[in-house]
């Protein structure tokens, strides 16, 4: 037996017709609101967890594969293996702010985001000091009060950034959805864990 | 059965089983030693610079010295007999001892049961005495071996060296990729195949070793920390999501004692000791 863990919402939804589309889960299946489901035919225990907690789950042991962020994966550092990117979920990391010269007018920039490590890191790369507040939620909000200069954050469209007012600065990373897995299951489930990221890699 | 008696039962049980590993380890002339508790901070951060102050448990005493908490049995180990030994001699201990740090949460306590060659050291006989050890565990013990400082050569002098180890110790492929120039990423890639023959001298012996012990190779293995210039051994078991035996060559670190000689060790989680040694 199997146990991957899936993250609720919008790359749960992509992962699950992802799945569906490698015949890993039954075509019938809806995500509603159960919190685990058993493919027994192919041996598969499905959790259904908060994103933030896939990396818990893996890390653990308490599943063997997850599928999640690269953004999650780079803020964490977990001792997890990171089996493929499912290309899925693609995103960015931008910096966005008012005003799109603010590195040029201000020595230390102060940034709001749910991404410390990401945030620092980046600044560091490019010789800024920052000042770093970090926000669990509505971040967007940050600049617009004069909380900080600009914001990290991941985007997609870009669409809630432009209502907000917001310009993107520099683009950080590409975020996607990546298979992980247990470092203990990668060497003692190996077959079935190959299994999977086999068929998974013929679709993508 | 009352909690006191339950208690005694357990550690009766756990004795019985520190007796197996004695017998053990004593049949095969080594010595059991404990090794200390104390080190002066500046002396053990001279002997291991990579390692982060903040995580090390401090004490002042009232002689004036900062002291730390054994963080790491090897150097207390390297610390004590390095000095006392001659070039040709060996040294062959074995111990039961708790390693401490601070984390997030506050002390963080490692028990560990572990082994040290100092002096004369033959990979395969440590190879063939890791099997002999698996033998005494009532669940199969799954050993890796990779042999780090081959993959590192690719990357050493690569300004994002340390991002790219993160990467290769999670076996990103995908980060490594964006990182990476295209000859080097190419030349990499074999090390992540598990069926790949990589052409290096240094693994000769470990492609021989493999047809007579069970072991797996995975040449992308990277170790938690840097000192481990030769092979590296990790050893998984079902039920255990991180591994419960590591260790490996660590030659170099001898020279940070002002000696050449070859060095190993394992470590291996006591708890896992205790819950999978048969009795």
């Amino acid at each position: 037996m199997i146990t991957i863990a899936i993250p609720t919402g919008r790359l749960g939804k992509q992962s699950i017709q992802l799945l569906k589309k490698v015949q890993l889960i039954e075509s019938h299946f809806e995500i509603q609101r159960q919190l685990r489901y058993e493919n027994k035919e192919q041996r598969i225990i499905y959790v259904f967890v908060k994103p933030s907690d896939v990396m818990t789950y893996i890390e653990s042991g308490l599943a063997d594969i997850g599928i999640i962020g690269s953004d999650t994966i780079e803020e964490t550092s977990a001792n997890i293996y990171e089996l493929m990117d499912l290309n899925i979920g693609v995103c960015k990391m931008v910096v966005a702010g008012l005003n799109t010269n603010i590195f040029n007018e201000k020595e230390t920039i102060k940034v709001a985001t749910k991404y410390d490590k990401i945030a620092t890191q980046y600044f560091q790369s490019i010789n800024k000091e920052v000042n770093i507040f970090h926000l669990n939620g509505s971040v967007e909000l940050a600049p617009l009060i004069a909380l900080t200069d600009v914001i990290v954050d991941i985007t997609e469209t870009g669409t809630t950034l432009k209502e907000n007012g917001l310009n993107i600065i520099d683009t950080i990373s590409q975020i996607s959805g990546r298979l992980i897995c247990n470092q203990a299951s990668y060497y003692l489930k190996s077959t079935q864990v190959n299994t999977i990221k086999n068929r998974l890699g013929k679709h993508i | 059965m009352s909690m006191l008696n339950e208690k005694l039962k357990i550690l009766n049980t756990n004795q019985q089983k520190i007796d197996t590993i004695r017998a053990f380890f004593n049949a095969q002339s080594f010595t059991y030693i404990e090794p200390e508790l104390l080190t002066r901070t500046s002396d053990f951060i001279k002997k291991n610079p990579s390692v982060s102050e903040e995580k090390l448990v401090q004490l002042s005493l009232r002689d004036g010295y900062n002291y730390v908490l054994r963080p790491d049995i090897t150097t207390m180990i390297l610390q004590s007999f390095l000095p006392l030994m001659s070039n040709n001699e060996t040294l062959q201990v074995y111990y039961r001892a708790s390693s401490y740090r601070q984390s997030s949460k506050g002390l963080k306590k490692y028990d560990q049961l572990g082994y040290e060659i100092i002096g004369h050291v033959d990979i395969s006989e440590e190879i063939k005495r890791l099997s002999q050890l698996s033998k005494l565990f009532s669940k199969p013990l799954r050993l890796i071996i990779g042999y780090p400082s081959i993959i590192n050569q690719y990357i050493s002098s690569h300004p994002l060296s340390n991002t790219i180890k993160q990467a290769i110790k999670t076996k990103s492929l995908t980060t490594l990729k964006q990182l990476l120039d295209e000859r080097t990423y190419d030349e990499m890639l074999p090390f992540f195949d598990d069926k790949a023959l990589i052409k290096d001298d240094r693994l000769s012996l470990l492609y021989a070793l493999k047809n007579m012990f069970d072991f797996e190779l995975d040449l992308s293995l990277m170790p938690q920390y840097d000192y481990y210039t030769g092979i590296y051994i990790v050893g998984y078991m079902e039920g255990y999501p991180q591994p419960v035996l590591f260790g490996g060559a660590y030659d170099q670190r001898t020279q940070r004692f002002d000696k050449e000689m070859q060095a190993f060790g394992i470590s291996m989680s006591l708890d896992m000791v205790f819950k999978e040694l048969k009795s």
